[in-house]
């Protein structure tokens, strides 16, 4: 455990490590981060729909320099898509090829070996000889069925296969799980996570995250559009822009050449389609209110 | 974060273990679902330095203690209130935090209490009397039915006897069961199924030389559709107040996946409220929750809040939607059209019951009835247990 902790360093090295890996992180998830490597607790993190959770493992993976292992959950996400599955096609060839030669054992611990063995992203994951990042991604999406099968997993980090016997992980994986709250999480699960809730960044943060992300740009420029985009989310609006949508309008900004917002108002205004993602939205936020939030940064 | 954090130098010595697990059972009093593992983890961060720097014994207890958004946020208050010095202590009591997050409260009626929220919450109030609920699944079947001949065509409003109120909370559970369809995209083994399941066919043939032989078969689960009623609790709706409040309370009590919330002029989640297994216990409080509502009906902008902060969650795999109102709407006709429009859009069935459909002459001419109408999927009686009862098959049906 303690080679686990070390890989990491202390808290306000990491928090140096995830800017240098380009993701700015707020004042506590360095220490949760910290408390993942030092305790092998798996990390849930929730927040809105682009706060930049799953940057999160993104940049871990960087910043240990190991894999980063990505399991996408979805309704009805079974053992066969999130564990392991067996080769079938390529047993039924291999049965048929030694159809009425040697015996019948033989060619059964033949189909049943690692070579027919399909690997699924959570088999990979504790599989690996160097400790991978694992982000469980949208857990929320994924059933209750789902839910139950991890518990296991995260507990023990072992799968049984009945026919090849226990996989016990060589290297205790980091594991990152991610919620929008679409569902709420079973107590079971949420106790054996750390817990983290990420919030939309403060404009000083986000001027930050704006130039971690998009190093050309101008710091001035930078400051006003985390402003504007701090404002916006102060409307009321049905999807709120994520720091995603940000870095999108910030890269369309400077395609442009603009340096000034205020001087650029209908200019920012006609790529207000990078921030704005529904016709409602966009109705309740006409010109003049976009002017009016403009001026108001300039 | 300032320098007046007590007691972290030093590691984790016995004074300091004790004060973590005092700490802990502070968070648990405050609803918080931490238990040994967690101490144990904390102490383990302790030996690590955890204890170092305020900022960062701060976010490690966070990490370890919080489950949820709610406590996220609530965190803070607990911790700064615990680990500082008496300066925070008095703000928290400012802040007036309840010292067990739980603990229901039991109020008066009237009196010098707050506000009160309307002639409703007085007909809340004798909604359930002692002995009205004694294990009422226990009666018979036979009996039942033959108490419910007298009162299933009684209108609601004049129904006072506690055993009809009982059996709105069973036609509740029915309707609850005649919506039993919602298919999951999980699939399961069936004798019977439409779909071949070729993974374990191909899997059975493999012990027989790789011949199917064996086909499985397999079909769609199917799992309880979820139901969210919201219950219109305005002055015009009083009259049916008690039988209606029952009616949510047998849905919420008997369905995991129902949910329940209320309107007059705000909308309030009252779910949890009517889970109380006491039933005087959830009336009072149901009645807590409903006071500082206005008067009037807000039917558009109720459902609004509904949509943007509990949507998504409440209606997650697409839900029935009940609506209890008689559409006596304050608020604009056209913000009621868009926000059930929207409504319309997230959930499979929208079933709007109006109790003023049982009388003859009534006809859905209030502006907000007019604005719903071709919102609907179903607009329904709902003024006495025949209606509710006859309910069933027609959802089953939609």
């Amino acid at each position: 455990m303690n080679a686990r902790h070390d890989l990491l360093g202390d808290r306000d090295r990491i928090a140096r490590s995830l800017v240098e890996c380009g993701y700015v992180p707020d004042g506590e998830l360095p220490t949760a981060l910290w408390l993942m490597g030092l305790l092998g607790r798996p990390l849930l993190l929730e927040g809105e729909a682009g706060v930049g959770k799953t940057e999160v493992a993104k940049a871990l993976a960087a910043l240990l320099a190991t894999r980063l292992i990505r399991l996408q959950c979805y309704e009805g996400l079974d053992q066969q898509s999130a564990l392991y599955e067996w080769n079938y096609q390529r047993q039924l060839l291999a049965i048929k090829a030694r159809e009425g030669q040697g015996d019948a054992a033989a060619v059964e611990r033949l189909i049943f070996s690692e070579e027919y063995l399909l690997e699924r992203p959570l088999l990979t994951a504790i599989r690996q000889n160097q400790a991978p990042v694992l982000l469980i991604d949208e857990i929320d999406r994924a059933d209750q069925e789902f839910e139950a099968l991890l518990l296991e997993l995260l507990s023990d980090f072992q799968i049984s296969i009945p026919e090849l016997g226990t996989v016990t992980a060589r290297a205790r994986p980091f594991v990152i799980l991610t919620s929008n709250g679409t569902r709420d999480l079973s107590d079971a699960l949420r106790r054996r996570c750390l817990y983290h809730h990420i919030d939309y960044p403060d404009p000083e943060r986000e001027a930050r995250i704006i130039r971690a992300r998009l190093p050309g740009i101008d710091s001035d420029l930078a400051a006003q559009i985390a402003d504007v985009v701090g404002r916006i989310r102060k409307e009321s609006l049905a999807k709120v822009p994520g720091v995603a949508e940000t870095l999108d309008w910030a890269a369309a900004l400077m395609g442009l050449g603009i340096k000034d917002l205020g001087a650029n108002i209908e200019a920012a205004y006609q790529l207000i389609a990078t921030l704005i993602k529904t016709q409602e939205d966009r109705a309740a936020l006409p010109c003049e209110v976009w002017v009016r939030l403009l001026e108001r940064v300039a | 974060m300032s320098g007046d954090v007590v007691a972290l130098e030093g590691g984790a010595g016995p004074l300091m273990r004790r004060r973590v697990s005092l700490f802990l059972r502070y968070l648990r009093d405050h609803g918080f679902a931490v238990g040994p593992t967690d101490l144990a983890d904390a102490l383990v961060g302790l030996a690590h330095g955890a204890g170092a720097r305020p900022y960062l014994w701060r976010g490690t207890l966070r990490a370890l203690c919080c489950r949820n958004p709610k406590q996220w946020a609530k965190f803070e208050e607990l911790f700064d209130a615990f680990w500082l010095t008496r300066r925070a202590k008095t703000l928290l009591r400012q802040r007036n935090l309840p010292s067990r997050a739980n603990a229901p409260t039991v109020t008066q009626p009237g009196g010098d209490g707050p506000r009160r929220a309307g002639p409703a919450i007085e007909a809340w109030q004798t909604l359930s009397r002692p002995g009205d609920d004694e294990m009422p699944s226990q009666i018979p079947r036979t009996e039942g039915a033959s108490a419910q001949t007298v009162t299933s065509q009684t209108d609601f409003k004049d129904i006072a006897d506690p055993a009809a109120l009982r059996a709105a909370e069973d036609v509740a559970v029915d309707l609850a069961a005649a919506l039993r369809v919602r298919r999951t995209r999980r699939y399961r083994q069936a004798r019977r199924g439409s779909q071949l399941d070729l993974r374990r066919t191909i899997r059975r043939s493999v012990g027989r030389g790789g011949v199917p032989l064996d086909l499985v078969r397999r079909r769609r689960r199917e799992e309880p559709m979820r139901i969210v009623a919201l219950l219109d609790a305005s002055g015009s709706m009083e009259p049916y107040m008690r039988a209606f409040a029952r009616f949510l309370r047998g849905l919420v009590m008997r369905s995991r996946m129902a949910d329940a919330y209320l309107f007059h002029t705000h909308l309030v989640h009252i779910a949890p409220a009517l889970r109380e297994p006491d039933p005087q216990r959830a009336i009072d409080r149901l009645v807590l929750l409903a006071q500082g509502l206005g008067g009037g009906t807000l039917i558009g902008e109720s459902l609004a809040v509904f949509n943007r902060f509990h949507a998504k969650s409440a209606l997650a795999g697409r839900a029935c939607v009940i609506i209890l109102s008689d559409g006596f709407d304050a608020g604009a006709p056209d913000l009621l059209a868009a926000e059930l429009a929207k409504l319309k859009r997230r959930c499979r069935r929208l079933v709007w019951l109006n109790p003023l459909l049982g009388s003859a002459d009534y006809r859905p001419e209030a502006r907000g009835m007019q604005a719903a109408l071709p919102f609907i999927d179903l607009l329904a009686s709902a003024h006495n247990l025949d209606s509710l009862a006859a309910l069933a098959p027609r959802l089953a049906r939609l």
